[in-house]
């Protein structure tokens, strides 16, 4: 299946999202779109599936023009799209999400739902396309990796030749990311077409063909086979000095290799907030925590890897304060905090960065200005007794806007209307401004492109060598290797400390089945 | 960049009409569809409408006893706006009035005797502490009990609306009253009028009070630290919470300041135009009351208005029961139709714009809309 997008163009009010796009893909291809937060790619790919319909331009399939209504429309043609937030019921299981859309019918009684016959498909489609999953398993107990095959399997069901991913690989492992790449290579070389969204390079260069993108526009497209590594960072550095008038560092745009942990003076007093013996009921066995001890120093970043589901979510909600500790002690500069509100752990001087920034870090109805005092909306200079003085709230967020360079015409732009980089940054610059002692903050950098992404890492490690305490949690192992002066990983709820000198395959081991494959202690 | 700036202003000078044209759109809604229903059933439409417009508007004194119906409608309609900006629906308006009004009676009944700079300020204390404690119930069951506010709030209506009935037939029935009702408060427990003769007689500080509610509600809702709490509650209550808002508190508060409005919509009633406690102290006012703060979006002031609108129709068209014997519920169709008129505007001005913006950017050049945009 062929199908070439001309001329798109989706304004949304007054910002332009897609300006003339053109887009080819043919069949057996996978064709990565590169660009930065808020390009476009995720609009023009929600063009395509049929979730927003374009202002100007046309869709054909095959050289005949084509207009979606819906997403139904677009399943219809063979286009199926794998969206960074999964569209699957937790409480049912694999088959059943599955051949939700088309069910199978038991013969004779042709209104009923035939189980057994939904779970040989579920394993046939295992068999040709190798994404093996179990049929009967509850969806809510399988991890993010799993989930997501259970996605792909599902949009291959409806028929679907061109198979849309949406930043795929944000939340996977290593090994996931691997697997997916090699199924991504079967399914093109039976002629069907891919087109996968990514910030990662290396990435890009696993693809057939890449289109960049910047401010709504293609910027640059190539076969990947005549492309460097380098020649493709390069583009996108052009992109830069072409996008903001300003030259930028051509080494801003590649993350820095990986140096060496720091060794951080910890002594007995640097101790800044420790966590014993905590256990937490989570929604998985796997992701109830068991027996979960931690020390943060002043100055010290401690980076939380594994795969996803593993525990680290019900972790971050347990120290929030979000949910209740079964047994265990949080304590913050030696005062215990176990039992504290989420208010009475901020006011502690402990600040969240939450991984879901749409459900825990923004009020996404309400204006920039609202949501950068969202937590000291009480406190000086924002709050003159019980009023709220605007005037010093207006004023916080334009120099807010400008220390972290938001996007945003104005303070009192809602932010559901700013794309997922600049929604990160009024997080960041919300949390990081009251000068709080501890940061606890999950996935900082999960949706960013390159420069922000290094930006945020820059930020904490600032905040580290300011003397604050940094929790990071991140399923992304090259993020905590960069940034972590100490790592820990979770697997199935157990935390495991990893030795200083552990090398990345020997981390990627903890990931896949905790402290059993190393030598090292728990704790 | 002038032509730019022209072409910009000639844009949201077309907006603006597609604005005027979907009012006319909705007008046509709001008049023709129950223009049909009046012809089928016999009567001469325009003639109704007139008639409601002129009972309602059409003199000072019409006027005033549109005033004066409206004052507890548009209480109870600015009371309701307090918990659904916090995402709370409190659907117990109605009970609230009733309580508020409850305790008004009590107040003024009891109370007489007292010097009147003491005997109003005892009432609206009373009627507000009833009625905000009928609300409170919803909220504490709604957060601690986790009972769906919804559910409870209405049933607690009828909880309230028996225990008047009750009431007002034995112990508080009054002694000189005909039907089962309170006596009529006497006349230093009533509000004072706006005028002490005349046509304004009727009209009572309590329609002024109404809007001094809705200004300073919006004022609580949009400057005050515990009006951003309630906004971020109602936007997101997990993002709240992380962000340190206690829930539970912002609930119970919204539930109790709305529910004390609603109580001051009942003293209206009792302590203003009705002068005594029944059963029907509350009409259907709760109900309005709900639908006009749902229609103007929460919004305390747009809710005001579109309550005195409501009051005005229900005053204008008590006449043309009257005179034209238009069947009540031929009336109820016609506000509703009002009703939806005004609430579909916003998706007809939509479905225009949206129209509008396709047929231009047919004729016009991207680039240069790319320019009005920056």
């Amino acid at each position: 299946m062929e199908i070439s997008m001309r001329g798109i163009v989706k304004n949304f009010g007054k910002i332009v999202a897609n300006n003339h796009i053109d887009l080819d893909l043919y069949p057996g291809e996978i064709h990565c779109l590169l660009g930065e937060n808020g390009a476009g790619k995720s609009t023009l790919m929600h063009v395509l599936y049929g979730l927003y319909r374009a202002d100007q331009g046309d869709i054909f399939i095959n050289s005949e023009r084509v207009r979606f209504r819906s997403p139904q429309d677009a399943i219809h043609l063979g286009i199926g799209m794998i969206a960074q937030h999964f569209n699957l019921i937790p409480r049912m299981t694999v088959k059943e999400n599955i051949t939700l859309g088309k069910m199978p019918r038991q013969e004779r009684l042709g209104f009923l739902w035939d189980g057994k016959r939904a779970a040989e498909i579920v394993r046939e489609l295992g068999e040709t396309t190798g994404m093996v999953v179990d049929p009967d398993a509850t969806v809510s107990e399988l991890s993010v990796g799993v989930q997501q095959r259970v996605e792909v399997l599902k949009a291959i069901y409806l028929g679907a030749k061109v198979l849309i991913l949406d930043e795929p690989t944000a939340v996977l492992a290593p090994q996931e990311v691997a697997e997916l790449f090699a199924f991504m290579r079967r399914m093109a070389a039976q002629g069907d077409s891919l087109i996968i969204i990514t910030h990662r390079l290396e990435e890009a260069m696993m693809c057939d063909r890449v289109t960049v993108l910047s401010a709504g526009g293609v910027v640059f497209r190539s076969m990947v086979a005549d492309l460097t590594k380098e020649q493709l960072n390069r583009k996108m550095f052009e992109v830069c000095i072409r996008e903001d008038g300003r030259e930028c560092q051509a080494e801003a745009m590649t993350l820095p290799p990986v140096e060496a942990a720091k060794d951080s003076d910890c002594g007995e007093g640097n101790v800044l907030f420790q966590v014993s013996d905590l256990c937490v009921q989570g929604p998985t066995r796997a992701s109830t925590l068991k027996d979960v001890s931690l020390e943060v120093n002043r100055g010290e970043i401690v980076g939380i890897a594994g795969v996803a589901g593993n525990g680290q979510a019900v972790f971050f909600n347990a120290l929030t304060g979000l949910i209740p500790l079964q047994t265990g002690k949080i304590r913050l500069k030696g005062a215990d905090r176990s039992g504290d509100t989420p208010k009475q752990r901020r006011e502690a001087g402990i600040s969240f960065i939450s991984e879901d920034r749409k459900y825990l870090g923004l009020l996404l109805d309400m204006s920039l200005a609202d949501n950068i005092i969202l937590g000291y909306e009480d406190k000086p200079p924002f709050a003159k007794g019980k009023r709220l003085n605007y005037k010093r709230i207006k004023q916080f967020a334009r120099g807010q806007i400008a220390n972290f360079e938001i996007k945003a015409p104005t303070e009192e732009m809602r932010v559901g209307q700013l794309s997922g980089g600049n929604q990160q940054k009024v997080i960041l610059a919300r949390e990081l401004s009251q000068g709080p002692d501890l940061i606890i903050v999950s996935q900082p950098t999960r949706g960013l492109d390159v420069r922000t992404t290094q930006f945020v890492r820059e930020l904490l490690r600032e905040n580290r060598d300011k003397g604050r305490g940094v929790l990071l949690i991140s399923y992304d192992l090259e993020e905590i290797l960069q940034t972590a002066d100490r790592i820990a990983v979770f697997f199935e709820g157990r935390l495991w400390f990893v030795p200083r000198d552990a090398s990345v395959e020997e981390i990627g081991r903890y990931m896949a089945t905790g402290g059993k494959a190393g030598e090292a202690v728990a704790n | 960049m002038k032509r730019l700036r022209i072409r910009a202003e000639k844009f949201s000078g077309t907006m603006l009409s597609v604005k005027v044209l979907s009012w006319l759109a909705a007008l046509i809604v709001i008049v023709l569809l129950p223009g049909i229903l009046l012809a089928v059933s016999g009567f001469e439409p325009f003639a109704v409408i007139y008639n409601i417009v002129s009972n309602a508007l059409g003199s000072a004194s019409a006027i005033a006893s549109s005033l004066r119906k409206s004052a507890p409608i548009v209480i109870a309609a600015v009371g309701a706006t307090v918990a659904f900006r916090c995402g709370v629906w409190n659907i117990g308006i109605q009970g609230q009035i009733i309580m508020g009004a409850l305790g008004a009676s009590i107040a003024g009944l009891y109370l007489d005797g007292l010097p009147r700079i003491l005997l109003l300020p005892a009432i609206f204390v009373m009627a507000a502490l009833f009625g905000g404690f009928w609300g409170v119930i919803g909220g504490y069951l709604r957060q601690k009990l986790h009972v769906s506010e919804l559910i409870c709030t209405l049933l607690l209506n009828y909880i309230a609306e028996y225990i008047v009935y009750y009431l007002v037939r034995y112990p508080l029935r009054g002694a000189n009253a005909f039907g089962p009702t309170t006596d009529t408060l006497s006349a230093a427990a009533r509000l004072p009028s706006l005028a002490s003769g005349g046509i304004w007689s009727i009209v009572r500080v309590d329609i002024i009070l109404a809007f001094v509610l809705a200004a300073l509600i919006w004022y609580l809702i949009e400057a005050t630290v515990l009006g951003y709490q309630v906004r971020a509650v109602g936007v997101n209550p997990p993002a709240a919470q992380l962000g340190g808002v206690r829930i539970n508190r912002a609930v119970i508060l919204v539930m109790f300041i709305g529910g004390a409005i609603a109580g001051l919509g009942g003293m209206s009633e009792v302590a203003g135009a009705q002068g005594y406690l029944s059963e029907s102290v509350a009409d259907n006012y709760g109900f309005y009351a709900i639908a006009a703060a749902l229609i103007a979006r929460n919004k305390p002031i747009p809710t005001s208005v579109l309550a005195l609108i409501v009051g005005c129709f229900l005053t204008g068209a008590m006449g043309i029961q009257a005179t034209m014997g238009v069947p009540s519920v031929l009336v109820m169709v016609i506000l509703a139709t009002f009703l939806l008129g005004i609430l579909v505007q916003p998706a007809i001005e939509k479905a225009m714009r949206k129209a509008f913006i396709r047929q231009a950017a047919g004729q016009k050049h991207p680039a240069e809309e790319k320019g009005e945009a920056a």
